[in-house]
């Protein structure tokens, strides 16, 4: 089918398009029987890391070209640079994200996601994925942020915003769309987004009720996928929240998607997984681009009568290394955030001084320099004051003195330290029994298990083997003393597992429980500025406490 | 009139030609999913016909560069091809295509950035794909330069099905696997890194069918006299 109308013949125009010879038409192109080319920008999981960092790149990270010995890594500027770069180097694209750009540093905690959505809408985002942490200030925050700064679609399938009696969910209802089609130059994209639902059920808003009804992803895809196809998308993707192993399961089971992109559980995966749909033999790529803005992913694709023909993937790394420039809009943004932080907060502040790097991870896979620090400042704290304390591991984001060399020290600043934990959390009290005590130790060792036996937990006032082979935690100590199953223990802990998150639901049924308020963060910075030289001979080493056995 | 509406900013697409390209390629042999080509590090050539069409999909008579590459594979070395009002008809030369691989020519504007031509990022790919066989685990393996693996980066598939490819050890974060049907010391084994413990059924001895994942070579430190092992991963 020929396109339709108007096309000029601009022979010799100058100053208006270039110097040599062209056509210049407004015509729709007739995409029937021709390969077409989209090119796709992904993002994923940036955690409010709007400003370069320094950290120390993994193994993986450098196999993926993010080299050690950066100045500092990530930036959304840079960021922007890269994105607006691609794109200009494109013919079609979009550029999605698939969710959780809320929550990881000091920005968020103040401004609650206003400079993450002025930030993105900056970078020209066309949809972002609803997913957990955007809800970590509220629902009704959300709606605020969106309607107040938002340039981008937001798109959640899976999330049902109908009840009445909750007035957030009428408001998100608003600001948000299950699927939409993007329309470029004659090709329709159908775009359904699915946000996760695994940690929805540890995020609470005032009555523990965030007013969403979570619609099963295996019905409203295909119903999704139908209703855009109908309404003429040539190719229909799910930009999701789910996490890596729903992703793939999706892609082999659903069969009228064509593209998968995720997010959530920050890995990045060049080239991407290709998936075989088992009931149409289609092979489906899957696409993920990691986290903290250590990368931006660009994905191409040839499609033909709605087949997706073949792809082309480049991750780019982003450091001050890997990426020559910074975009100008994106960074008087967030220089208005930042000139204010630096007044209020003092982040420049020495709190402690670091004579090795501080770890989130221990080298075994069992407790950690920095998980042991921050549960022994948790049951010490005065007020507090419990036999033991239990705290994720996850809720500790990052290194401190992560680029520290051997013989030099480290000035630890209150940058680390909310770069480190940049949770709101509180401390819990609560009463368990020894047979609680054994069931929270043996979920801790399962979850390990499912994570390369790296502790999912650490812990104050115990000492266990965590066995990875048989999933259960054994030889327990509290104090120095065998659990008694009988007995009775007072626990510290954070809100958030307290709550049921990460899956800790045998405490989120405790009854006993107490909120004291008191930040978790903020006892951790008296703790360094009590101690000052770390480890030195505070709790902040490996004493194997946590034994990994696999 | 219409020659102002050309200069103004609220102009929809403003449209650089070709709008498409259309490759034939111009051989028989191009394998099937049943009956697919051998596996070759082996320098191939593929004889094609490449025409660049206006937005009604007819012939525009384009005079420039082309940038050509091999998804999935490698070309044999970095290329482009020149059209000639409006048509390229030569050979591409390649190694290292597995599974359904096809050979993209794009529009990415002139390499001679003298000329001012602005791509139009037009991209045709060859239809219908040609058929590789997958590597074996000693396919990957075997190559003359560790530092150069031919599957580096890539997402393939473990020859499998038609082998006897056997899980030999287990540990944390991956297992490692051995293709029985070849001779030992045939550089037949590998390990799969999983990222997290392998799932419950990844138990000695238990036979694959089927093995996808990301191509990564695995270098040890200059110090080990041991050859580098390649490590298929699942997960990065």
């Amino acid at each position: 089918m020929p396109a339709s109308t108007l096309s000029i013949a601009l022979l010799g125009l100058v100053g208006c398009t270039s110097m040599v010879p062209t056509e210049t038409t407004w015509d729709v192109p007739a995409l029937a029987g021709q390969d077409v080319r989209l090119t796709i920008i992904h993002t994923s999981d940036i955690h409010s890391r709007l400003l370069p960092y320094q950290f120390d790149p993994s193994f993986t990270d450098n196999g993926l070209g993010l080299a050690d010995g950066a100045t500092d890594y990530g930036g959304l500027a840079r960021m922007a640079y890269v994105i607006k770069r691609e794109r200009e180097n494109a013919g079609r694209s979009l550029h999605l994200d698939s969710g959780d750009c809320f929550q990881g540093a000091i920005i968020f905690n103040e401004y609650e996601g206003e400079a993450e959505v002025r930030g993105l809408t900056a970078t020209g985002l066309n949809a972002a994925v609803i997913a957990n942490h955007e809800f970590d200030s509220g629902a009704h925050n959300l709606f605020s942020q969106i309607a107040g700064h938002g340039g981008y679609d937001l798109l959640a399938a899976n999330y049902d915003f109908e009840s009445s009696d909750l007035p957030w969910s009428n408001e998100l209802e608003r600001v948000s769309l299950p699927s939409k089609i993007y329309e470029m130059d004659g090709l329709r994209v159908g775009v359904i987004g699915l946000g996760n639902l695994s940690s929805l059920n540890s995020i609470h808003d005032e009555d523990n009720s965030l007013g969403i009804t979570v619609r099963d992803e295996y019905e409203v895809v295909p119903q999704e996928a139908a209703l855009l196809r109908a309404q003429g998308a040539d190719i229909v993707l799910t930009l999701s929240h789910m996490g890596l192993d729903d992703d793939l399961e999706m892609a082999a089971e659903v069969s009228d998607i064509d593209l998968v992109i995720g997010g959530h559980h920050h890995v990045a995966i060049d080239p991407p997984l290709v998936v075989t749909n088992r009931h149409t033999g289609k092979r489906i790529p899957v696409v993920h681009s990691g986290a903290f803005a250590k990368f931006v992913g660009r994905l191409d694709l040839v499609i033909r009568d709605g087949e997706l023909m073949s792809h082309d993937y480049t991750l780019f790394p982003i450091s001050s290394e890997t990426v020559a420039g910074e975009d100008a809009e994106v960074t008087n943004i967030l220089l208005e955030y930042q000139d204010d932080l630096d007044q209020r907060y003092k982040l420049d502040q020495v709190i402690g001084v670091a004579t090795q790097r501080l770890t989130r991870y221990g080298t075994t896979g069992g407790d950690s320099m920095l998980g042991n620090c921050t549960a022994e400042a948790m049951r010490a704290y005065p007020g507090v004051e419990t036999e033991i304390a239990v705290t994720n591991t996850l809720g500790i984001r990052s290194d401190i003195g992560a680029t520290l060399e051997e013989g030099e020290t480290w000035d630890i600043t209150v940058d680390d330290l909310f770069n480190s934990m940049p949770f709101d959390n509180t401390i819990t009290t609560m009463f368990l029994s020894g047979r609680e005590v054994q069931e929270l130790l043996d979920y801790v060792a399962w979850r390990s298990s499912e994570r390369g036996c790296n502790s999912q937990a650490q812990v104050a006032g115990i000492r266990f083997t965590m066995n990875c082979k048989d999933r259960i935690a054994e030889d327990i100590l509290i104090n120095g003393v065998p659990l008694d199953l009988d007995g009775t223990y007072e626990l510290a802990t954070n809100n958030y597992i307290a709550h049921g998150g990460s899956g800790f639901s045998m405490l989120e049924r405790n009854t006993t429980q107490y909120d004291t308020g008191v930040s978790i963060r903020d006892v951790v910075k008296a703790y360094i500025v009590d101690q000052y030289d770390l480890p030195g001979d505070s709790a902040c080493v490996e004493d194997g406490r946590i034994l990994p056995v696999f | 009139m219409l020659l102002l509406l050309a200069c103004t900013q609220n102009t929809p697409v403003e449209r650089v030609e070709p709008t498409f390209i259309y490759v034939t390629v111009l051989e028989d042999e191009l394998g099937t999913v049943d009956a697919p080509l051998p596996f070759s590090s082996e320098t191939t050539q593929l004889s094609v016909r490449v025409e660049t069409l206006d937005v009604n999909g007819d012939p525009w008579p384009h005079n420039g560069d082309l940038v050509v590459k091999l998804r999935p594979g490698r070309l044999d070395q970095a290329q482009w091809v020149t059209v000639t009002d409006g048509v390229y008809e030569g050979d591409i030369a390649f190694a290292n295509g597995f599974a359904s691989t096809r050979v993209w020519f794009s529009d990415e504007g002139d390499k001679d950035a003298g000329t001012g031509r602005e791509p139009s990022f037009a991209t045709g790919v060859t239809d219908p794909p040609l058929w590789y066989a997958l590597p074996t685990l000693a396919e990957i393996n075997e190559i003359d330069d560790p530092e150069s693996n031919q599957l580096e980066n890539e997402f393939t598939e473990v020859r499998a099905i038609d082998r006897d490819v056997r899980v030999t050890a287990v540990g944390t974060n991956g297992f490692w696997i051995t293709d029985m049907a070849d001779e030992v010391g045939s550089y037949n084994n590998l390990f799969v890194y999983t990222f997290s413990r392998p799932r419950d059924e990844v138990v000695l001895g238990a036979r694959l069918s089927l093995l996808p994942g990301a191509n990564q070579e695995y270098l040890a430190p200059r110090s080990s006299p041991s050859r580098p092992t390649r490590s298929p991963r699942t997960r990065s």
